[in-house]
């Protein structure tokens, strides 16, 4: 009989394995489309995790308008989709998952406003629990407008518990007020073991949504433009190169200095995936007109320079005013940064970016 | 490889020293009641271990185990047997045991809660939806204290203690394919897509010391070989009391066969 039990007990470990309990009940709270007709829509919708933003045309009357949208499985929204309201202002509405402990608010907004001109760089808020700064400018109607990204969101699975100003994106003593800080950052050794061991500290008109599997196609450049082609783009920066470059495999590269970068393309509309991703390399068919910050004129410098760098046309290109085009200011902390290449420590202040016309 | 020679030494250091002892005994003081001559016998034994880390009963946020594999299986052990009654047949087992105890396993899991950490000290805790895979790999010296019964000519039971010190520690692993949510489930999204991976490496939270339960049989053949199999169960879990990067406790559970060599 003691046998027989002590068989009982060698079959424990198995036993235990096999008692799976029943599934619990779903705790996702997204959005993860979101839809109004196509026409109004100047750009696709812009979703991150707490927030959708429309941006559409000028024509379009947003005090009457009943967005709708796919969350998550067996989730529910409030107000149930296709619920008309008014727009204006931005509007709430709140995504409760099946387990109903969780739910999440998304703010809504529709944005009529053309692409400012110019960027102080005045106005940034702590986001996602605090832990890093995003830049936004004021719309007509008082929201927030946040034109400018970064590659802040991805970093925060590596940071642990890193203050904002050690982001790679953050705020800095600016001209008058602030300035945008840019600043290469190690990752993590996990991160360097898939072949991106530091991040450049980068801003972009744009959006940003993590993509682990290709981490330059989680940044999306370019926001709608209409109006005439710009001179050039006017700046202001400091730059400090961190003491020693390294390459995408951790290894110093000898005898380079680092370098920053700052520039503007303006590309052709389309309907889909209306965006420039990282590795464009200013490659990309649409590309219309390019301004980049030649060469000279990436100076180390603790004090304020100005710099003033010329539109140019894509060869075989034409700009014309009446189209509709999409426009990236990208700037970064480390030239190479898209091939994960760069020194830590190399620091970009920005500020005063502005579109100059004749 | 250090360790297991090092364990190996240490066996048969404590092997020939018994050796040494019962021999001295014979020949100093013949046919006298010597403790370690009379009433008493000697075992080497070379186990195979099967079992893993476990939670005593699983959670809900592990969906499956879509693949389990031992690892670390081996392990060596001398010891020895007094007997206390006058039949022979009940006696006390102590010994000294150098033994593996390790697993390679992939689950299914649903707001698993877990941290995802670096060597820089960067952390993330989150709840993680996909694929987690969980390699252990342990060495500890054990020293079992066992009560064991002959209930038969060919069988004999035992069960008792076992308290173990760790020699070497290893427990690490990734999450992937699915979707880390930094800080809660409705936290930031971090989708692990392909190759892609969140590593974690927990070896520095492991008990260095483990005390718990075994029982088992050994089946008696006419030659100086036995066959053995017994279970062990941790009574204290395998990770430090403050661990909290994952939201249950883990405990070793195993199943042990092997071969005892009777001197």
């Amino acid at each position: 009989m003691l046998i027989k039990k002590s068989y009982i007990l060698f079959i424990i470990p198995i036993l235990l394995s096999s008692c799976i309990k029943p599934e619990e009940l779903d705790t996702d709270a997204d959005i993860l489309d979101a839809y109004i007709p196509a026409e109004y829509l100047t750009t696709d919708p812009i979703i991150t995790n707490t927030s959708v933003e429309f941006r559409v045309k000028s024509n379009v009357d947003v005090t009457k308008q009943a967005p709708t949208f796919t969350i998550s499985k067996n989730a529910t929204i409030d107000p149930i989709n296709g619920t008309i309201r008014d727009y204006t202002q931005t509007q709430i509405s709140t995504v409760t998952a099946q387990d109903p402990r969780w739910k999440k608010a998304y703010t809504i907004t529709f944005n009529k406003d053309e692409l400012s001109t110019i960027y102080s760089f005045n106005h940034a808020e702590l986001t996602d629990k605090d832990r890093y700064y995003r830049f936004y400018t004021i719309g007509t109607t008082g929201n927030k407008v946040y034109d400018w990204a970064s590659g802040n969101p991805g970093y925060v699975t590596v940071a642990g518990d890193k203050p904002p100003n050690d982001y790679p994106t953050t705020v800095g003593e600016g001209i008058n007020g602030q300035a945008a800080k840019l600043q290469t950052v190690y990752t993590s050794s996990f991160a360097a073991a898939t072949g991106n061991p530091i991040a450049a500290g980068n801003l972009f008109l744009g959006s940003f949504k993590i993509n682990l599997l290709n981490t330059l196609k989680s940044t999306k450049f370019g926001l709608p433009y209409t109006g005439d082609l710009p001179k050039s783009v006017r700046a202001y920066y400091k730059y400090k190169p961190g003491p020693e470059v390294r390459n995408q495999d951790f290894k110093v590269v000898p005898n380079v200095v680092d370098s920053f970068d700052i520039y503007a393309i303006l590309f052709e509309s389309r309907s889909k995936d209306n965006f420039l991703y990282g590795d464009h390399d200013f490659k990309d068919p649409r590309n219309v007109a390019i301004a980049r910050i030649p060469a000279k004129d990436r100076l180390a410098t603790d004090t304020w320079r100005e710099i003033n760098f010329p539109f140019e046309l894509v060869p075989g290109k034409t700009f014309d005013p009446t189209k509709e085009y999409v426009l990236a200011i990208v700037m970064t902390s480390s030239i190479d940064g898209a091939r994960f290449t760069g020194a830590i420590g190399s620091t970009l202040i920005v500020d005063n970016v502005e579109l100059i016309y004749n | 490889m250090k360790f297991i020679f090092t364990a190996l030494l240490g066996v048969c250091y404590f092997f020939s020293c018994n050796i040494c002892i019962a021999q001295n005994m014979n020949s100093a003081k013949p046919r006298e009641n010597s403790f370690f001559h009379d009433n008493i016998e000697y075992q080497a034994r070379l186990q195979l271990s099967v079992g893993g880390a476990s939670p005593r009963s699983i959670p809900a946020q592990i969906r499956e185990i879509e693949s389990f594999k031992p690892t670390h299986i081996l392990g060596l052990e001398m010891n020895a047997t007094k007997w206390i009654n006058q039949k022979n047949n009940m006696g006390i087992r102590v010994g000294l045991k150098y033994e593996g105890r390790g697993m390679k396993t992939r689950a299914r899991v649903k707001n698993y809660y877990t941290q995802i950490e670096d060597d820089s000290g960067a952390q993330t805790k989150g709840y993680f939806t996909g694929h987690v895979v969980t390699e252990m790999g342990n060495y500890y010296f054990t020293i079992p204290i066992l009560f064991v019964w002959n209930v038969s000519k060919q069988w004999n039971i035992y069960g008792g203690f076992y308290a173990s010190t760790i020699a070497n520690k290893s427990f690490s692993g990734y999450i992937s394919e699915g979707m880390f949510r930094e800080g809660s489930p409705i936290g930031e999204p971090t989708p692990f897509e392909g190759d892609s991976q969140g590593l974690y490496d927990f070896s520095n939270e492991i008990n260095s010391f483990q005390w718990g339960n075994q029982l088992g049989a050994e089946l008696k053949t006419k030659s100086n070989f036995r066959a053995f199999f017994d279970v062990t169960m941790a009574n204290n879990p395998l990770f430090n009391k403050n661990f909290e990067s994952i939201s249950f406790k883990m405990y070793n559970i195993f199943g042990n066969i092997g071969v005892a060599y009777h001197f």
